[in-house]
């Protein structure tokens, strides 16, 4: 992500346009907080399984995504630096 | 046989290109493709050992250089550059699986790299479907990509 940063120095008004898509681990809260209190956008996976099989243990409904993947809405777990939605 | 410090970081990339996910594969899954490496314009790819050594090798100032000439491959070619800034630009990071196009080889609906793993049984999921999504993610092995090569 700094990375990136650097090379394309995306201008304050472009970081609110750019999100990223997190997955394989990337999801830490650090990572998301840093990547919100810049501005961007974020669709991301939590890193966390235990949190992961807590919130599960709370669902009432889940939607079948495809053969192995389910998905249901949960409340947003943790505080970020920016509102999100869950 | 002689490789170049540059043969050893082309090789290297290959490896990650192939799927290799340590070095050590280099000797199984590299070494016997004499065609692979022919098409890279070696005879054969070096042994893991020597890669290894050579990266062992790099100074702070060898990486700086390896960060900056990557830097300067990404300004010169990326089409971020050319992004309508009118629309969304979404950058993807995750190191299991690359995107592809629908029509790729190993290409199938839902298919992510073979690295998820199926929800734990004791998950209360295993209820009746409510609905289905029409679309999921499109995908193929870094593998496929390194054997089109």
């Amino acid at each position: 992500m700094l990375a990136v940063e650097s090379i394309f120095e995306f201008s304050p008004t472009q970081r609110r346009s750019v999100g990223w898509r997190l997955d394989g681990g990337f999801g830490s809260d650090d990572n998301l907080n840093w990547l919100l209190g810049r501005d961007y956008q974020v669709i991301a996976k939590g890193a966390s399984h235990r949190r992961a099989e807590k919130l599960a243990q709370q669902v009432s409904r889940w939607d079948q995504f495809n053969e192995t993947a389910w998905l249901a809405w949960v409340p947003t777990p943790v505080e970020f630096v920016r509102p999100v939605a869950p | 046989m002689h490789h170049s410090p540059q043969d050893k970081l082309e090789e290297v990339l290959v490896s990650i290109l192939a799927g290799c996910r340590h070095l050590a594969e280099i000797n199984t899954v590299l070494r016997p493709d004499i065609q692979l490496a022919q098409s890279w314009g070696q005879s054969q790819f070096a042994e893991q050992s020597v890669v290894s050594r050579s990266l062992d090798g790099l100074t702070q100032m060898n990486l700086a250089e390896l960060r900056a000439a990557t830097s300067a491959i990404w300004r010169e070619h990326s089409q971020v550059w050319q992004h309508d800034w009118r629309g969304w630009l979404w950058f993807d990071l995750d190191l299991t699986g690359l995107l592809g196009s629908p029509n790729a080889e190993g290409s199938e609906k839902g298919y992510f790299s073979g690295k998820k793993t199926p929800l734990a049984g004791n998950w209360p999921v295993f209820q009746p479907s409510v609905t289905m999504k029409p679309s999921g993610p499109r995908s193929l092995r870094a593998v496929s990509i390194a054997v089109r090569v």
